[in-house]
């Protein structure tokens, strides 16, 4: 008999705790979800504070595969309001569920890509990340290139990411194709997965990490946050290859949810490009006519891919990436 | 006899499972008939997942590396119980073995890799102690190490809850009668224990088999099936069609696991009542080999942790080691972080209630209900095939099918998908504890004018408080560390702690990830110490 309160206990918790949890639904803020890094949130939540939306707003922040599986698997009933991530991702979103509205705010006009619904935010750019104590332990010479990164001397000692998984591995296949054509870009790409080994990745930033960590001595990643890494002291260096640095653009769009639409998405979307002074300083290349990036900052030479980066030419690009690994394997 | 009670346990567990499960895989499975990138119909997705070859490899690769965790893991995990539960080695130390081999169960999966990494890799903490690097981490000896780290917990605990409800009066009596003690060991022991082995077996595969933290920081070039789901399904340029079909093709191992585990239900031994009060006999040499199973295990367990406790407190591991409390300082001046850290506790606790209390309805309709065979097999085939959905494949499920719902972005729906994540073990652990106890109870209490559920909640209720207890604690300690499904189904507002770990993994920040472990971790030993207490309590008042 004793023990009876207590087995009550359990569903009589189980219903209280769903009933709660029921409840908190929308409070007219606008919901903003987010791939990007730290440093691009602050200076949004920067731009809204003093554009007036101080409490109006909830950035989401989520990784790169999980915004993308909640936009394809939810589309215009996705909770937030307005979305930011890569430009290619956004259109192939919008190629399967028709969900996003066109931006008519007016503002200052993007330097390249002409689909109204998309504003470009930031452009990300990839580079070679040397750990210097470790090249310097093993007698490594610096590469200069890409393809320095094929060279045998290196097996064991790079790390790239394979670009099945991840958008940054296509920031280094860009150079490699508009330097070495496909079938050089293939031969290339082959060398540096053997020196790679273990240590082809699926997220984009865990070759900073492992150069981070000493694990290897080099790696291919994102150019800003090994910047960061090197201001706070650690041994590491950014070299801009010789191929040139290609970049990717993340965009921001409004999800277009008809007459349930918060009125203020579109007024906090363009309050949102407020922040590009700001964003111009981590990712110094110029997104809008009217921009400039200080020289300081710039890598030592900014590459635009011939082609438009469509989710076409990245499946293309896949298929010579799956090609350069199983050669690799050989 | 009535069979209402039963039968009312049997639709609460069935209609629970086929909403939030059959319906969410089902939804998923259609999509893999749906085409590659979701246009048209047909087999395109499927063809899709089959071409190049690569994804019989990463099965056979995955069946392999997890085949090798459980088998470690399992003799592991017994062996560890059997020193907690079955030796004369001190109290304290009986503790100290079952607090440490449960350790790595408090912290997210994330951190085991990276702690394998920041221990053993080049540059790792017992790297430099050594001088010397003791083996290489990539690959499959790395991947089925960080696996037995992660299964060893849930086999442990698994075999730990069984050996609770095994006689012990039986190992006395083979003794008196002149056995060897290897026979009564094998005959007393073993023999009755052969379900929930199996279980720990079938479980641990299961853990492994669907995992993606692991592989994706120790895997290297060793292609699991788990990493292709993710690769095709979430990567940069995700399709569903392929990734569902993938995950299809996940579900085959659930399905011979669920078999393997009905064959051993029929050599089920049970008993009156544990009798937990006999101290075992007297044998050094047992109690020297526990004794060594149980410092390694603490040795190891403790090599990772302390990683996990050193590196967010330097500057940046390994090059800048003075030592810090900015990255704490960081993690803490988030002005969210209480809401997350309020939304953790709230879904915690409601997955651990509603949890128990499916695992425990769903234990009770497939061991102590009096149903027919059909009705029993397809409670315990939901409760078992739950655990071979990967994650990140229910997380996307439940996307699909609750989306633009009212229970799209609450926390009941983070509470009643991350139910379904953890079902199965919990699930196991009720089954081991309820085929132990003695069979006629619900009989004695008919013929005494008890109904079924009167005799559940007077009689067997209290005789399985324990093993209760631990689920309750297993599934709170789960949903606090939980990232792979949860990911997709908390909104902007119902955030839970672990997503942010997620976030912060997509920014590399390695060290307020560790600060964030530490914190969930404190919460855990807070949580399991008040169930430890609670046990305890109830243990004192209720002896006869």
């Amino acid at each position: 008999m004793r023990n009876r309160p207590r087995t009550r206990l359990l569903p009589a918790l189980a219903a209280l705790a769903l009933l709660a949890a029921g409840c908190g639904g929308s409070d007219g803020r606008v919901v903003i979800a987010s791939n990007a890094d730290a440093e691009v949130v602050a200076a949004l939540r920067q731009a809204l504070d003093e554009g007036g939306f101080r409490g109006r707003y909830l950035i989401q922040t989520l990784g790169t595969a999980e915004l993308s599986g909640k936009l394809l698997a939810e589309g215009k009933a996705i909770e937030s309001d307005i979305v930011t991530m890569s430009t290619y991702a956004l259109e192939s979103a919008q190629a399967v569920h028709p969900m996003f509205a066109a931006l008519d705010f007016g503002g200052p006009r993007p330097l390249a890509g002409d689909d109204a619904r998309f504003r470009p935010l930031t452009a990300q750019e990839g580079a070679i990340i040397a750990n210097l104590r470790m090249l310097e332990e093993h007698a490594l010479p610096r590469p200069k290139s890409l393809k320095d990164l094929a060279d045998p001397v290196y097996a064991g000692f790079v790390s790239v990411t394979d670009l099945r998984s991840s958008s940054t591995a296509w920031l280094l296949m860009q150079a490699l194709v508009a330097a070495y054509g496909e079938a050089g870009a293939t031969d290339v790409l082959a060398g540096i997965y053997r020196n790679a080994g273990p240590h082809v990745e699926s997220a984009g930033a865990a070759p900073l990490r492992k150069v981070r960590a000493g694990e290897v001595a080099l790696g291919f990643g994102l150019r800003h946050q090994a910047l960061a890494d090197k201001a706070r002291g650690m041994p590491i260096d950014v070299i801009d290859p010789a191929e040139g640095t290609y970049a990717l653009t993340e965009s921001l769009a409004v999800v277009d949810k008809g007459p349930a639409a918060n009125a203020r998405a579109l007024p906090v979307a363009r309050c949102l490009l407020r922040a590009r002074p700001a964003l111009l300083k981590t990712y110094p290349t110029p997104l809008y006519h009217g921009e400039a990036a200080e020289a300081a900052g710039r890598p030592a030479l900014p590459r635009v891919f011939p082609q438009p980066l469509t989710t076409v030419l990245l499946a293309h690009h896949q298929t010579l990436a799956d090609e350069a690994r199983a050669r690799a394997r050989r | 006899m009535s069979a209402r009670g039963p039968w009312a346990a049997f639709w609460l567990v069935a209609g629970a499972a086929a909403l939030f499960l059959a319906l969410p895989v089902g939804a998923v499975a259609a999509r893999s008939l749906m085409g590659a990138a979701g246009q048209g119909t047909g087999l395109g997705a499927w063809a899709a997942a089959f071409r190049g070859g690569a994804l019989p490899e990463a099965l056979l690769n995955s069946v392999l590396a997890a085949g090798l965790a459980a088998a470690i893991a399992t003799p592991a995990g017994f062996l560890l119980a059997y020193a907690a539960r079955c030796s004369r080695l001190p109290r304290w130390f009986r503790a100290a073995v079952s607090a440490l081999t449960t350790l790595p169960m408090l912290l997210p999966t994330i951190t085991y890799g990276f702690a394998i990494v920041y221990a053993l890799g080049r540059q790792g903490l017992v790297t430099r102690l050594l001088g010397w690097q003791p083996f290489d981490i990539y690959g499959l000896g790395g991947l089925t190490l960080g696996y037995v780290v992660y299964v060893l917990p849930i086999a442990f605990l698994l075999i730990r809850n069984a050996l609770g409800y095994v006689d012990r009066r039986y190992g006395a009596v083979a003794r008196l009668m002149g056995d060897s003690p290897w026979r009564a060991f094998r005959t007393t022991l073993l023999r009755p224990l052969a379900g929930p082995l199996a279980a720990a077996f079938v479980q641990s595969f299961f853990l492994a088999f669907t995992d993606f933290g692991v592989p994706a920081s120790v895997g290297g070039a060793y292609k699991t099936v788990a990493g292709l789901l993710y690769e095709r399904m979430l990567g940069s340029l995700p399709d569903f069609g392929v990734g569902a079909a993938i995950a299809v093709c996940m579900l085959l191992p659930s399905v011979l696991g669920f078999l393997l585990l009905r064959r051993l239900e029929r050599a089920e031994v049970r008993y009156d009542r544990p009798a937990d009060d006999l101290p075992p006999p007297p044998c050094p040499a047992r109690d020297a080999l526990c004794a060594a199973a149980g410092l390694l295990a603490a040795l190891f367990t403790l090599t990772l942790f302390c990683t996990v406790a050193l590196v967010p407190f330097v500057e940046a591991w390994p090059y800048a080691l003075t030592p810090t409390l900015r990255h704490v300082a960081d993690v803490f001046a988030d002005p969210g972080l209480r809401l997350v850290c309020a939304n953790s506790l709230a879904a915690a606790l409601g997955t651990a209630a509603l949890c128990t209390l499916l695992a425990y309805a769903a234990a009770l309709v497939t061991v102590r209900g009096a149903l027919p065979r059909p009705a029993k097999t397809l409670i315990g085939a939901a409760a078992t095939v739950s655990g071979c959905v990967p994650g990140m494949v229910l997380g996307i499920a439940f996307l699909l099918v609750f989306s633009g719902t009212p229970l799209s972005h609450t926390l009941a729906l983070v509470i009643l998908c991350n139910t379904f994540h953890f079902l199965s073990a919990p699930y196991l652990m009720m089954k081991g504890a309820l085929e132990k106890l003695n069979a006629r109870w619900e009989a004695t209490g008919m013929l005494m004018g008890d109904t079924w559920l009167r005799t559940v909640l007077r009689v067997v209720t209290p005789n399985a408080r324990d093993a209760l207890v631990a689920v309750f604690a297993y599934c709170f300690v789960n949903a606090m560390v939980t990232v792979s499904a949860v990911i997709f189904v908390a909104g902007a507002r119902t955030a839970v702690i672990t997503s942010k770990i997620k976030e912060l993994q997509h920014f590399a920040r390695f060290d307020d990830i560790f600060v964030l472990s530490l914190l969930i971790l404190l919460v855990n030993l807070l949580a399991t110490a008040l169930c430890r207490v609670a046990t305890r309590r109830a243990a004192r008042r209720s002896l006869p």
